[in-house]
């Protein structure tokens, strides 16, 4: 077995002192403290501190007999922990579901609403691609109105407003229910407009409503006008501005123009 | 019927404690830091594999929950390892007085005592982890250097710059109070080789 210098004994003694030296190196350090009076006292120092430190460690106290037990039952109470997590994560789940059906409801609402006056503006749109749009062409209001008043459950009456040209009727289903369609031309632009026997105050979509109580509203980036007159739902729908639906309504009936109750 | 859980923990929980309350200071702390360490473990009890690692993997879940304590509550700061800890650095400048020369064996005991707590919460987090995971977790060096995740050398090195720290401190106590002698005080090393 080599022997261990003092330099090389030094930094063993720590490991010596607290058993984890490995055979050989414990037996070497023995033999070189056992013959060197320097590491002798060196090791008779730290075994002082030593044994400070083992003092100090029996005389820590220990955890109060209530912390230790409910630390020991841990296992039960750390299963309730986590069964009252999963039952707030239920809960919040369910909340965040509640509260993702009511912001889809009224999303849903808000489009079913809209849905109503969109179905006037697809219809504008459609008929105005179809070749011929119009069953029935005709510039007088009285034609048309006969031509619809043969064909409709009700008899409707064509607007007949200055500066706003008839073209002619057809016939449609809106929410299966029939309507008369009329379409005008004005400065260049054409206006649909639907008559039907239902009021156009279950539409909903409108954001205003102008002083002679014809209610406003844009989709798809048309404007709409909607109104009741002579026991009819009116809506216009046109790419123009919202002015002109307003005048065109005006001279539609003198309830309008006045601002009336239908 | 008790759990393996329970068991585990019954079997480390004052070791547990005793590190706890000497590394906190107080008893408020030190349970916060031990109930915290529980709950921890009991979360991830099935990534322990062995039974006998159960000591060193509970006082690094401590080490590491005690770290998030420290950073949440930031009462005192958190000491980093150096990048490039050197090994062995066993140089040991202590003063080596000869205790045989000790007048008041009780004065020196007694003053020991409150020095080395002293000392020891002067020592950098790593040392004092180290040495406080020896003295009160009764863990070998194997078991600290897996509880600290760090080789079984820097563990020894740690170890001994800590005592080196205590034995200077305890020196400088016991000649300042005249328990040894300053005569007696120095002991030079030399080589036997």
């Amino acid at each position: 077995m080599r022997k261990l210098s003092c330099e090389e004994t030094v930094p063993l003694l720590e490991a010596f002192q607290d058993n984890e030296l490995e055979g050989v190196a414990s037996l070497a350090v023995q033999e070189h403290v056992e013959q060197c009076s320097h590491c002798a006292q060196r090791l008779r120092w730290n075994t002082e501190a030593r044994a400070s430190l083992l003092r100090l460690a029996e005389g820590t106290p220990s955890a109060s007999p209530a912390f230790r037990a409910r630390m020991l039952a841990l296992d039960g109470a750390d299963s309730r922990t986590v069964a009252a997590r999963f039952r707030q994560q239920v809960l919040a789940m369910a909340a965040g579901i509640v509260l993702l059906l009511g912001i889809g409801s009224v999303i849903y609402l808000r489009n079913a609403e809209a849905r109503d006056v969109m179905r006037f503006v697809e219809n504008h749109t459609a008929t105005l691609e179809q070749v011929p749009a119009l069953d029935f062409q005709t510039a007088e209001a009285a034609e048309a109105e006969e031509w619809l008043r043969l064909r409709l459950p009700f008899t409707p009456v064509v607007p007949r407003p200055t500066g706003y040209r008839l073209l002619g009727a057809r016939l449609c289903h809106i929410e299966n229910q029939p309507v008369a369609f009329l379409l005008y031309e004005h400065e260049g632009r054409q206006i649909s407009c639907f008559v039907s026997a239902d009021s156009q105050r279950r539409l909903r979509g409108f954001d205003a409503t102008a002083a002679n109580r014809v209610r406003l509203g844009t989709c798809e980036g048309k404007n709409v006008a909607a109104w009741d007159a002579d026991h009819s739902g009116y809506v216009l729908v046109g790419d123009v501005p919202r002015e002109s639906l307003v005048a065109f309504a005006s001279q539609s009936a003198p309830e309008i123009r006045d601002g009336r109750e239908n | 019927m008790p759990s393996a859980f329970s068991e585990l923990i019954a079997g480390q929980f004052d070791p547990l404690y005793r590190t706890a309350l000497r590394l906190t200071g107080n008893v408020s702390d030190a349970e916060d830091l031990v109930q915290e360490t529980c709950l921890r473990a009991h979360r991830a009890r099935t990534q322990l594999r062995e039974r006998a690692g159960a000591r060193a993997w509970l006082f690094q879940i401590l080490r590491t929950t005690r770290i998030d304590l420290l950073r949440k509550t930031a009462r005192r700061p958190v000491l980093l390892v150096m990048e490039h800890e050197p090994e062995q650095p066993f140089a040991d400048a202590a003063p080596v007085p000869n205790i045989t020369a000790a007048t008041d064996r009780q004065a020196l005991e007694q003053g020991f005592d409150e020095e080395v707590l002293a000392a020891m919460n002067e020592l950098a987090e790593e040392e004092r982890l180290a040495l406080m995971f020896q003295t009160f977790g009764g863990l070998s060096y194997r078991e600290i250097s897996e509880a600290l995740e760090c080789p079984l050398g820097t563990v020894m090195s740690r170890l001994h710059r800590a005592k080196a720290a205590l034995r200077t401190r305890l020196a400088e106590y016991a000649m300042r109070e005249g328990i040894i002698p300053r005569s007696h005080s120095r002991e030079e090393g030399r080589s036997n080789a």
